[in-house]
């Protein structure tokens, strides 16, 4: 674990590093893009627009190099969509079983022993994993789909820097996975105003009323803080702008055709807030998520690639 | 070295005690036809109530549908329905419980054999028992009395009660409430609302009987306490068809009854008592003389006709007829019958009225009102199975001493879940009628109220909206306030008490929101269009359906 830690932050103070480097301004041009890329650099933040899921997915990869940069051979992934509500699809209240699919197929192809798919579900788990069709995507896709309905699953962790959730159960793929892969949908969210990368992670945690109770913000925020994702994958397909997180059948919606990708959960999460229509100060977690050093909230200062399909 | 046989009535005696599990065969083709009916309801009927997300509602609605009590229930309730409201044909008669009883008038009592799982558990009991039973003669009066109280309490609207001695309801109860959480707790499930106080009497109770089936190598239960029993055995008297036992070719070796499991032969006497016999034909394979045949009667004039199949005046000789199980039988209905009446005559008549007034028990949608649901409702269970947020529990006492068991909503447990009507797909009662989906998200069960001073974005001044999250419909929804944060707001127009918000509201002892439970069951306002939302309306440069801003950022 700790060489692995080691290994993997050494890697990511190189890719920081040579991006910050070779990243002047917000990089619109292509060329300048296609330079870092073959500078080897990674950019803070990847946005694809007007594919379909999976296709934007693949081009998101690879401009950062494919999923081989996230996943090595052997290693076991844990992808965590958000499989929140008992909606259909086309509801967007659930992350797109396409691209959850592909996500599970990149992984394994770039070598992964192993793809875990879960959530904590809001309503009926099982109903959720079944109407949202995540379950059967992610099957056809090859990965193991695991229950996060029922409390043997979590196990208390203590969570290093937290404010105010100083510990939580958390569900054991994540503690076990050498990998973990965060692929929320972003929406509007009549709570915390909106969902989508920091959010997601709530849903790894099993009991959630201390979060309402103990200050929504500072504890998505803090609860980020146990297991940043290797990799977040935002669905902006279809984005969900009122009656959010579950949608009301009044709710409106946008269809961005989006997708986002970033190792940074703060930065995905602000370039997101944009994408529904707020700056990103309108939500609190993410900037307390900066403030306790999880990543980067100004997008201006992101280094961004922007592929149009 | 081999003895001779002296007489056919003892070699047969000694073949049926040198082969005790071989002897559970024979009977040929319709035997081992309805032996495999059993095992497969057994089957169906356990896995229906044990796998939650594994059986379609309308596979578990297709074995409940055949079973004679809630069936009888139903068909029942929903011909007094059609008589009070006017309307000419009964509204829906539920499952197949007036073909199963037509078939029965003409071919016996079979049900209990091939399709009472009940029956069947109490069938593999007996599988222990080695040797002879014993016939102890017609338990008439333990018999009359079990079946009046289940009448007298079904008349008096307390179906719950009535249906304690009902096979499918206690099978239903035993599986529901004592296999299925120790199923879900070897599958890392979570046993949620799993209650000791349930669980414990039921498992006493249903051990008991397959104690005693096994010892005395019968289901005694079917012949002396189970109504649908004695309505079959009844009937399986009249039946042209049935298993009948010619006398004069009987030659009492007692094969016969050593296999039967409803102990209703008499070998000594060639005696067989039609209202015991579940035509299971157990009996048929084993006779070396054929005096045991399943059928109509033999064509008039022939002489083995007269007096064939004995009579029970021929038992009421014996010594052992009257014997203790009657007795001890007898004197446990009438405690019991006491007790129920009393339990529901008098506390219920209070019951009746608190259900009236406006009850905080939420029920299921389908039920209609408080008072109609425990008149119906026959506690089986298989909609607590069935519901995929074990969101309902059977009460204990929630509902009064006539709902005994019957279920309803605890949203400290869960909630229930929006676009599922699973509950009322398979009651197979008619308790809960069948509800389509879009029917069903406009049934309201119970309201909520909001307290704000309880809310913690007024009392911590932090975000929260857990109930506006999960609320379906938007009846609770978040509008920036003046705390500057996103503040509940409540529209009961539009509020189905699915108690999503209620479960949710992380307020510790005291909720902000909280949902109760109607007596009578309303129809809610569709959700209007344009609901309000927060974090209210987004940057106004960018409309609805606009994604022409190639990149925001």
């Amino acid at each position: 674990m700790d060489r692995r830690e080691f290994l993997k932050r050494l890697a990511s103070l190189g890719a920081a590093g040579a991006a910050a480097l070779l990243a002047k301004g917000s990089g619109r041009a292509w060329a300048a893009d296609a330079a870092s890329v073959a500078a080897g650099a990674m950019p803070d933040l990847v946005a694809v627009k007007g594919g379909e899921p999976a296709s934007m997915l693949d081009l998101a990869l690879k401009e950062v190099g494919g999923m081989g940069a996230f996943v090595r051979k052997g290693q076991v992934v844990v992808v965590k969509p958000n499989i929140g509500w008992d909606r259909p699809p086309e509801a967007a209240a659930n992350t797109n079983p396409a691209l959850v699919k592909r996500v599970v197929e990149q992984c394994l192809a770039a070598g992964a022993k192993k793809v875990w798919v879960f959530d904590n579900s809001c309503d009926s788990g099982p109903r959720c994993y079944a109407s949202s069709q995540i379950e059967r995507y992610a099957r056809d896709g090859g990965a193991e789909v695991v229950s996060g309905a029922s409390s043997s699953y979590y196990h208390e962790v203590p969570v290093p820097g937290a404010l105010r959730l100083t510990k939580m159960a958390v569900h054991e793929l994540v503690i076990e996975a050498d990998v973990f892969i965060n692929v929320p949908i972003l929406k509007n969210h009549s709570g915390a105003g909106m969902t989508c990368a920091m959010k997601n992670l709530m849903g790894i945690v099993w009991d959630r009323g201390a979060f309402h109770y103990n200050d929504l913000d500072q504890c998505i925020a803090d609860s980020c803080l146990y297991r940043k994702p290797d990799l977040n994958i935002v669905d902006a397909w279809k984005v969900m702008l009122s009656g959010g997180p579950r949608g009301y059948s009044s709710s409106r919606y946008a269809e961005e055709k989006m997708l986002m990708l970033s190792k940074d959960i703060v930065a995905i999460d602000a370039a997101a807030s944009k994408v529904l229509g707020f700056q990103p100060e309108k939500f609190g977690y993410i900037g307390m998520g900066e403030k306790l050093g999880l990543g980067k909230a100004d997008t201006s200062k992101l280094s961004i690639r922007r592929l149009t399909m | 070295m081999r003895k001779a046989p002296a007489t056919p009535r003892a070699s047969a005696r000694r073949r049926a005690s040198a082969r005790p599990l071989a002897r559970r065969g024979g009977g040929g083709a319709a035997r081992a036809a309805l032996v495999a009916a059993q095992v497969a309801i057994l089957a169906a009927a356990a896995f229906g109530f044990l796998a939650a997300g594994l059986v379609p509602d309308r596979a578990r609605a297709a074995v409940a549908s055949w079973q004679l009590f809630p069936g009888i229930a139903g068909a029942l309730r929903a011909a007094v329905e059609a008589a009070i409201s006017g309307t000419a044909a009964l509204a829906v008669i539920v499952g197949f419980s007036i073909p199963v009883l037509v078939l029965s008038a003409i071919f016996g009592r079979w049900y209990c054999a091939a399709l009472c799982p009940f029956g069947a558990l109490q069938d593999i009991a007996t599988l222990a028992r080695k040797g002879a039973r014993r016939y102890r003669g017609p338990p008439t009066l333990a018999r009359a009395l079990a079946a009046l109280c289940a009448l007298v309490l079904a008349a008096a609207g307390a179906m719950a009660a009535a249906s304690w001695l009902d096979p499918w309801s206690l099978f239903g109860r035993f599986v529901a409430y004592d296999i299925r959480p120790l199923v879900q707790v070897a599958s890392r499930a979570d046993a949620r609302g799993f209650s000791l106080w349930t669980a414990a009497p039921i498992a006493a109770v249903v051990a008991a009987t397959l104690i005693l089936s096994a010892r005395s190598g019968t289901r005694w239960f079917c012949g002396t306490l189970c109504p649908v029993g004695s309505l079959l055995g009844a009937l399986n008297k009249v039946a042209p068809f049935r298993v009948r036992l010619d006398a004069s070719a009987c030659v009492k070796c007692g094969a016969c009854a050593a296999r039967c499991p409803a102990s209703c032969i008499d070998a000594s006497a060639a005696f067989l008592d039609s209202t015991r016999c579940v035509n299971c034909l157990a009996c048929v394979g084993a006779c070396p003389t054929k005096a045991l045949r399943y059928g109509k009667p033999r064509a008039r004039g022939a002489p083995a006709l007269a007096g064939a199949e004995g009579s029970p005046r021929a038992v009421a000789r014996e010594p052992v007829a009257a014997g203790a199980m009657t007795r001890a039988a007898f004197l446990s209905v009438l405690a019991g019958g006491t007790a129920a009446l009393a339990l529901a005559a008098v506390p219920g008549r209070k019951a009746a009225s608190r259900l009236a007034a406006g009850t905080t028990v939420a029920i299921p949608p389908g039920a209609r009102s408080a008072e109609r649901f425990v008149e119906t409702c026959t506690a089986c269970g298989l909609c607590v199975s069935a519901c995929p947020s074990s969101v309902l529990l059977p009460s204990l006492g929630e509902l009064g001493p006539r709902g005994l068991l019957a279920p309803r909503l605890d949203f400290s447990v869960s909630y229930c879940q929006y676009e599922c009507a699973s509950c009322s797909a398979v009651c197979p009662s008619g308790a809960l009628e069948r509800l389509s989906i879009e029917r069903k998200k406009l049934v309201k069960i119970g309201t909520a109220t909001l307290v704000k001073e309880h809310c913690v974005v007024f009392t911590e001044r932090t975000k929260c909206g857990a109930c506006a999250e999960h609320c379906p419909t938007g009846a609770v929804h978040m509008v920036e306030g003046q705390t500057g944060l996103p503040e509940p707001v409540f529209e009961s127009s539009i509020c189905i008490g699915c108690g999503a918000c209620h479960h949710i509201c992380p307020v510790p002892h005291k909720r902000a929101i909280s949902v109760v439970g109607l007596a009578v069951h309303e129809t809610a306002a569709k959700p209007p269009a344009g609901q309000p939302s927060s974090p209210g309306p987004s940057n106004p440069a960018r409309g609805e359906n606009d994604g022409t801003e190639e990149f925001p950022f």
